[in-house]
Formats: structure tokens, sequence, C-alpha cells
């Protein structure tokens, strides 16, 4: 089964609308497919949209040139829509930056900053397919 | 309410008009956060609390609107 994903000839990045889950709670949004990064990235808004706690520290990780604290959040259902119309689900683990310490720029600026879909995401067994001459690109389960 | 599906198609939907007409919207909302919903920006403000907060004084579900940070014309966003 293949996820269509969107190329965005203006702002050149490849995104994918998702629905992201929470127990008792669901948000709309899309991620950005970032194989350089290591890892998922839920961004600030989505974290406060959802609920998610900032509770678990994990390792820092360093974005335009400044250093984030990331919090690990497990219990995330990330769905997609199928080229067949069906629901595809996979858990992550995400993770979620602040500054350290809170200062209100800098939280604006990763308000800024969109959900990264990492590497982990395609460690799941997803191929990554991308050709924007013909404008194609999809991941498609293995 | 929506099921999941039937939410997903929609954001679909959604994404792509954004794509489609980033060009015209970058002039528009530059350095704001926008709301999307059925191919239409419902509301917009300078950062996510302030948005939040329109979209519960319109009554709009905030959990079923696409919501983006919209790149000024002249800037680029380099992740890595």
């Amino acid at each position: 089964m293949k996820i269509k994903l969107f190329y965005d000839k203006d702002s050149k990045q490849i995104r994918v609308p998702v629905i992201i889950k929470i127990p008792h709670k669901r948000i709309v949004s899309d991620f950005v497919i970032d194989t350089g990064s290591p890892h998922t990235i839920l961004n600030y808004s989505n974290s406060v949209r959802l609920g998610v706690p900032h509770t678990e520290k994990s390792e820092l990780v360093r974005l335009g040139g400044r250093a984030y604290q990331s919090y690990l959040f497990s219990k995330v259902e990330i769905m997609f829509k199928s080229d067949e119309n069906k629901e595809i689900i996979e858990i992550i683990p995400v993770r979620i930056l602040k500054p350290s310490p809170l200062r209100i720029e800098e939280m604006e600026q990763l308000d800024r900053c969109p959900n990264l879909m990492g590497i982990d995401f395609l460690e799941k067994g997803y191929k990554f397919f991308c050709d924007l001459a013909i404008g194609e690109a999809y991941f498609e389960k293995l | 309410m929506a099921s999941d599906l039937e939410l997903l198609d929609s954001s679909e939907k959604d994404l792509e008009w954004f794509q489609q007409n980033s060009l015209e919207l970058r002039k528009r909302f530059a350095n704001r956060i926008v709301a999307i919903k059925h191919k239409e920006i419902v509301a917009d403000a300078r950062n996510i609390s302030e948005l939040l907060g329109i979209l519960k004084e319109k009554g709009i579900d905030e959990t079923e609107v696409l919501i983006d940070f919209i790149i000024p014309k002249n800037e680029i966003v380099i992740l890595g």
C-alpha cells in the first residue's frame, strides 16, 4: 500500500497529511519529510493542541544553530490514508523541542517549525520513492 | 463527528490547496500562523495560543483544522 506525499514547489518541501492521535484526542496535521533528522519531531504547537506532557527528557537537539531540550512521548499514533483509501497507523515515539530556559520569542520561533518525519519512520519498513520530474512521491510499506 | 478517513481526505485536499496557492498566501499572510479548513483560511494569528483563542471564539473545532506557519516570500527554511 502506498501513501501519497505532496511536493510544494514553492517552499520545496515534501509533506504528508496525517491524523496524530494520543489516548482520548486526535488532531489533523501534516509532517515535512526530513531524511536529515534521525528522529520524528512533533512541533511545540501540536504538542500543546494534543496536551502532550513535556516530562520525559531526551537528547539535546541542534536545529538552526540553536540547541533545544527534547522531550520524549511514546504513546503517539500517526494515521495516514493509503492510495486504496484505507487507514495506515504507525505508533512512533516523537520528540518535542523546547528552548531552555523558556523565552517567549524562542517559543514563537518553535511555533514556526513544522512537524518533521525523520529516519526513524522509514526504519519502520517503508520505501521512500521520490521523482520530482514526474511529480510523484510516496511511501510504500515493504 | 467526522471519521478519521473523512478527516484525512479533507486535510489532504486542504494541503493540496495550500500548496497550490502558496505564493498568494505567502504575500497575504506572511509571518502569521493560519488555520485551514475546506480550502479556506478560517483564522490567522501571531502565535499558536492567539490562534487557538480565535478558533474557539469562532466555534471552530481546532482539532479538525490544518495549522501552518506562513513563511514570508523572501525567506526559505533549512531545517537541518
